[in-house]
């Protein structure tokens, strides 16, 4: 914009409205194509030309010379010189039209013409500017250039003695002719080939700018939220290649606004979860607090609202707790991986799920040699804990659950409810519970899994269920 | 004096035992179920309720369909949930609840409708006793230790709230709303020269106690 704003108004306009890329290439070539013919046509004109005015003035002149021969040979086959009677004579026998002849240069006068058919008058000869030609016969031949009417003409001048002047006139008319007829050619020539370059320029332009004018439209239709509009590739040249590049970035386009769509989604269902999860805690922290406000309670009573509002407010802490370390992850880009031996961090996990698996008397066991796996230790253990949380949840008391290593692999398998097949996909996301209630008393939030999908996810690390109900639950950490 | 029974059916411990501890100070007798499955195959049993408290998302078989079941034995039911959704509330008072009310929820309100629910089942004593007090609804009469005393209607209404609500602080505003059906904050003067009356009449200086930013409080 800034840089339009250099022009005067009307001239942006007028670039911006008049100015299509077809018309500034038709009036490019036009113009080119215009200008190169006519110097070409000019050049060509300049040489025919000069050519054809050479050619004329030799023709003439031998045309001159051979007719001055001519009177010079009946001058000597008559043999008398100096007389005027025998001059008017030879020069009727020799009977040209364009002859002229008279005698002495000093006595202007009608009569002092011995011979003259044509209409020129005694000053039309003289005071013209006579060119000596390159002649060593005769006494010398002189030209001068003379135009009557619409013709033109040469006229060669030599004298024969004593003082006999002989004019010949040759017409030189039809080389002007001839010209003019050339140049006329040349001109309509010119035009034609300006035409006929731009009609070819046309043709090619509304080929060539065809997929240009469709990707045009295409962007448009883009513009306006038809993500999956894309255009039809004819052609490998280079507006092919734009216009698969194009569709390739309508792609990523596309995908991007998609995934975009669907985190917002998620964010979206995490904030209506979040809130309904808040909702049961704080109904009972505010309900109770009102109860201890206004009810006249026995004492027992009151420590039972007491104990309970406790428990809620810890409830809400751990779950403000996991939801913080969910945002933290989700921002955190890159976390550091270090080569660990399982075996460590299997005692970790057995360390921090001691009083856990006790409560329910359930006995970890682990199956490890000396595998290792590059993974933040940290956030590895809390996956594991957060897997084997589930499983106890999922166990009956005594059962059993197996943590073992291979290659490449972390398998945590229970042998409690398991997990049905359409819960399976879902139990990642975020409060996600297969059975709500159940996993509440257990003190759950539903919040396990998505970190620990998301942690896994910063290791490259996939998840997969292998469960069936009521034999039990394997998760698999599949690392690359 | 048979104390209303209450069944609550509700997943949430914390709750349900706060609804069980205020009806209890109301007088009421109440039964908690945490699990769906297990109130259906008690009902079958022990069916002597007079009104049930059901929440929706249940373990073990939801409020939805737990319903019908504890109509059929004539107990008017009112769901509490956390559920709040249009289609849920009507699928809630299409299938025969007499009430729908939505977490978080207030419990003065809870048992405000649950009096009124029973009053409209008949299920709701027509005499309450308290202290030495008689408080006949139908007669609409007040004995202290058998002799009649004569209350403004106005004031009779306002015992009979706190008289049902006993233990139970009630806030100047509630009681504006609840007896005299207004919602004007600024009239609250009223509520307080019609309990100096009761205070007086009654001899309830010790028992209608005010409880400080909270309203007063009718206790035994």
């Amino acid at each position: 914009m800034s840089i339009l704003r250099l022009f005067p108004k009307w001239a942006t306009d007028w670039r911006i409205k008049a100015m299509k890329l077809k018309s500034k290439i038709q009036i490019v070539t036009g113009l080119t194509v215009f200008a190169i013919t006519l110097v070409c046509n000019i050049v060509v004109m300049y040489f025919v030309a000069q050519n054809s005015i050479e050619e004329a003035q030799k023709k003439s002149f031998q045309e001159a010379v051979s007719c001055f021969f001519n009177i010079e040979t009946e001058i000597n086959n008559v043999g008398e010189r100096n007389n005027d009677i025998v001059m008017k004579y030879i020069f009727k026998t020799v009977a040209d039209d364009y002859l002229l002849c008279h005698t002495s240069m000093q006595e202007y006068g009608e009569d002092d013409f011995i011979y003259n058919n044509t209409v020129l008058e005694l000053t039309d000869l003289k005071d013209k500017k006579y060119t000596y030609q390159e002649y060593n016969g005769l006494n010398g031949i002189q030209l001068v250039k003379l135009d009557y009417g619409n013709k033109n003409y040469y006229m060669y001048k030599t004298v024969f003695e004593p003082d006999y002047y002989v004019y010949k006139l040759v017409d030189v008319t039809y080389v002007g002719d001839r010209l003019r007829l050339i140049g006329i050619v040349l001109i309509i020539l010119t035009v034609a080939i300006t035409f006929l370059s731009q009609i070819i320029i046309t043709a090619i332009l509304k080929k060539v700018l065809k997929p240009l004018d469709e990707l045009n439209k295409t962007v448009k239709n883009l513009t306006l939220g038809e993500y999956e509009q894309r255009i039809e590739v004819a052609g490998n040249d280079e507006i092919g290649e734009l216009g698969n590049n194009f569709n390739i970035m309508a792609d990523a386009i596309w995908e991007r606004t998609k995934s975009l769509e669907e985190s917002e989604r998620k964010k979206t269902l995490l904030i209506g979860d979040l809130t309904h999860e808040l909702k049961t805690p704080l109904t009972s922290i505010s309900g109770y607090s009102k109860t201890l406000l206004t009810v006249k309670l026995s004492e027992e009573d009151k420590e039972k609202a007491l104990s309970y509002i406790y428990s809620e407010s810890c409830r809400l802490e751990r779950l403000s707790k996991k939801m913080l370390s969910l945002v933290l992850l989700d921002e955190e880009k890159e976390i550091d991986l270090v080569e660990t031996e399982a075996k460590e961090l299997f005692l970790r996990v057995e360390e921090s799920c001691h009083k856990l698996l006790e409560q329910k008397e359930i006995e970890l066991v682990t199956v490890v040699k000396n595998e290792k796996f590059f993974v933040d230790v940290d956030l590895m253990t809390e996956v594991l804990i957060n897997l084997i949380d589930n499983a106890v949840k999922a166990s009956s008391p005594k059962n059993k659950i197996i943590l073992s290593a291979s290659d490449n692999t972390i398998k945590v398998q229970d042998f409690g409810i398991g997990i049905p097949k359409e819960e399976q996909d879902k139990i990642l996301e975020p409060f996600y519970m297969v059975d709500k209630s159940r996993s509440r008393k257990n003190g759950g939030a539903g919040l396990g899994l998505a970190i620990t999908a998301m942690i896994l996810e910063k290791h490259n690390c996939t998840l997969t269920i292998d469960s069936e109900e009521g034999e039990g639950t394997v998760m698999n950490l599949q690392f690359v | 004096m048979l104390k209303n029974k209450v069944l609550i059916v509700e997943d949430d411990e914390a709750i349900a035992n706060m609804i069980a501890m205020n009806l209890r100070v109301a007088d009421y007798d109440t039964t908690i179920f945490y699990d769906g499955m297990a109130a259906f195959k008690d009902i079958s049993n022990n069916h002597n309720y007079d009104i049930a408290i059901l929440d929706v998302m249940l373990p073990g078989l939801d409020g939805f369909s737990l319903l019908p079941v504890i109509s059929s034995y004539n107990i008017p039911v009112i769901f509490l949930t956390a559920k709040d959704d249009l289609a849920s509330k009507l699928q809630g008072l299409k299938g025969g609840a007499e009430d729908y009310i939505v977490k978080p929820f207030e419990m003065l309100e809870l048992m405000v409708r649950i009096e009124k629910i029973l009053a409209r089942t008949n299920k709701l004593s027509n005499t309450i006793n308290i202290l030495d007090l008689e408080i006949n609804f139908d007669e609409h009469t007040v004995r202290k230790n058998g002799t009649e005393v004569v209350l403004k209607p106005m004031e009779f209404e306002l015992l009979a709230v706190l008289a049902r609500n006993k233990n139970i602080a009630i806030s100047r505003e509630k009681l504006l709303n609840m007896v005299w059906g207004m919602d004007f904050v600024g009239e609250t003067r009223t509520v307080d020269v019609h309990i100096g009356q009761l205070r007086k009449k009654l001899g309830l200086n010790e028992h209608i106690k005010t409880i400080s930013k909270m309203g007063y409080r009718l206790e035994d």
